[in-house]
């Protein structure tokens, strides 16, 4: 019996349905060979879905009960309790999970409760001794403590939960007053290098994708530069896709889709809000910049086939930062132009260089964008209110029908 | 399945002695440090993982000095107990100070240095980590920032202190038993 995704299983049994329809094959054969392939995994995903959900509103459950700080139970008695969860939970998680593992899916949502109840620990003796309120070594404690788990049993959900508590760490450690992107980088590439190794020991894309979400909201969020910080993330994340896709084909593709949306967002930000003209920005761009520039040196180095793309970036990130310290008017304007060529680079690059159809789809979601955002800069204090909004509706309209339809021909393209 | 099991197991060892080292510092410091009473003034903030808190401004917490010390420095402050029977600072400085017996030392972290008090002195705000204290919920609601809270210290030989009980009025906020 062949294991099938839930997608190929849905198009194989529609297949073997249309085939009984027009007679090809007899109903005793299509129902031998529906059998063949039977609707385990949704059910299977369903269940699993539920037991992390569930443990997940348990694992809450405990912290807020610890946090409301019951006086009426002893302190002795919370230790003794959060300990006793931690251990048994662990205990039936690893039988149901592993030895002899009947249960498979309950045992996961039972370890990952008990690394909630570790994190519930934490809190609970930060409380009792009124450890300070800012405690980013609490956020860390438990992300290491859940990452030792997740090494250990080899389970994403816990590796998920490691990496978000990672990121949280990232963020509750900083110092927001000043909101230096030098000062706090080895905090983000300690997290970031963790973080991924965490990914491909458990060959996540989940884990992956965690890390590159809490990657680009820290650059968004953490520096003064935040735009082209984030243009720089987004290029570096970029060409580790074109780095990874050939050994680690599984792995990469959270990479293409987080590289390229970092990118078109943060041109579509400039191109807007003109917001790359900062008086300060060598010292705050210099690290990132030499990051950015070494990654793709490298990749252009041990993938040559793609060298024209990570020129092609190259040139983008020098063109973005010989525009540092211009005129609003000026940045507005290279962006405006740098927007349109990206688009078309990573539908040219979509179509015929790695072809994915994903990419082709990126590109054309961030053209509509651009188009509203250049609707909303040009017209909208030029015409009556209602008027405005009218013909909005429409040119949104037809440009989503245009857009639909050149998708369409490109996809079929790819396809044929 | 043996292999994987042992790292499972050194896992959750490892997270148990986590969550026992953070425990044992402060609680050392519970039972062998000295006890002192000081006052203070409470502002009520709540926190996702632990609640309800009380956080509070001591009369120690902003140290005069004209000394060049930078911010998010560890350092140690000197407080002696006035005829008022207030704890004052006497200085800060970055080496640990030999003190007398009516004297007790503080280990804390710079916040903003140097900065100016309300009255214009130049100095640097401390943060000894005991400015907040977790309460039962609901339970500070009714604070106001005009009361003043008694609230009772444990100081251990390396200057870290730890909150042993907090009252208001009277009422018994906290205390650690």
């Amino acid at each position: 019996m062949t294991k099938l995704s839930a997608k190929h299983q849905k198009v194989v049994v529609g297949e073997i349905s249309r085939w009984q329809t027009e007679g090809v094959i007899d109903d005793s054969l299509a129902s031998s060979l529906i059998l063949q392939y039977p609707d385990y995994q949704t059910g299977a995903n369903v269940s699993g879905a539920l037991s992390i959900a569930g443990a997940s509103l348990v694992g809450l459950g405990s912290i807020l009960f610890m946090a409301a700080n019951w006086q009426q139970i002893p302190i002795i008695l919370k230790l003794l309790l959060i300990f006793a969860a931690i251990l048994i939970s662990n205990f039936f998680g690893w039988k149901l999970r592993f030895e002899p593992g009947n249960r498979p899916k309950t045992g996961t949502g039972l370890l990952l409760l008990a690394n909630i109840f570790f994190g519930a620990g934490i809190w609970l003796i930060a409380q009792i001794f009124n450890v300070d309120t800012h405690f980013p070594t609490g956020a860390l404690l438990w992300a290491l403590g859940t990452a030792f788990s997740a090494l250990a049993t080899g389970l994403v959900p816990l590796g998920c939960l490691a990496s978000i508590l990672g990121g949280l760490w990232l963020f509750v450690q900083q110092d927001w007053d000043t909101q230096r992107l030098v000062s706090n980088l080895p905090y983000f590439l300690a997290y970031t290098s963790a973080s991924f190794g965490l990914g491909y020991y458990l060959r996540s894309r989940a884990v992956m994708w965690v890390t590159l979400i809490a990657g680009s909201l820290w650059m968004l969020l953490s520096s003064p530069v935040r735009d082209i910080a984030l243009l720089l993330w987004g290029v570096t994340v970029f060409a580790g896709y074109f780095g990874a896709r050939e050994k680690h084909a599984h792995l990469s593709s959270p990479f293409l889709y987080a590289g390229s949306i970092t990118i078109l967002g943060s041109i579509l930000f400039t191109t807007t809000f003109g917001g790359f003209h900062y008086e300060k920005i060598s010292t705050e761009l210099v690290p990132i910049m030499s990051i950015c520039l070494s990654v793709l040196g490298v990749v252009a180095w041990r993938v040559p086939k793609f060298k024209e793309e990570m020129l092609a970036c190259a040139i983008t990130v020098i063109l973005f930062s010989l525009c540092l310290g211009n005129a609003e008017a000026s940045a507005k304007l290279v962006s405006n132009i740098a927007i349109l060529g990206v688009i078309a680079g990573f539908i040219y690059t979509g179509l015929n260089r790695i072809h994915s159809t994903g990419l082709v789809n990126v590109a054309i979601v961030f053209f509509v964008f651009d188009i509203i955002a250049r609707y909303f800069d040009y017209f909208y204090s030029m015409m009556n209110r209602s008027v405005f909004f009218l013909i909005g509706g429409v040119v949104l309209m037809v440009v989503g029908t245009l857009a639909e339809q050149g998708r369409r021909k490109m996809v079929e393209g790819l396809q044929s | 399945m043996k292999l994987q099991r042992n790292y499972f197991i050194a896992a959750v060892i490892s997270q148990i002695v986590i969550l026992v080292c953070l425990a044992i510092p402060p609680a050392l410091t519970l039972a062998n440090g000295r006890t002192i009473s000081v006052v203070t003034v409470p502002v009520d903030p709540w926190d996702m993982f632990r609640g309800d808190y009380v956080r509070m401004a001591y009369d120690f917490t902003f140290v005069p000095t004209e000394e060049d010390i930078k911010s998010h420095s560890k350092v140690f402050v000197v407080l002696k107990e006035d005829n008022d029977k207030k704890w004052l600072p006497v200085s800060v400085q970055l080496e640990k100070p030999e003190i007398s017996s009516d004297q007790i030392m503080l280990l804390g972290e710079t916040e903003y240095a140097p900065t100016k008090s309300e009255k214009g002195t130049t100095g640097v705000r401390v943060k000894y980590g005991i400015e907040a204290v977790y309460i039962p919920e609901g339970k500070g609601k009714d604070l106001k920032n005009t009361d003043t809270m008694n609230v009772v210290l444990s100081v251990g030989n390396d200057g870290r202190a730890v909150i042993k009980r907090a009252e208001t009025k009277g009422r018994l906020l906290y205390e650690m038993k």
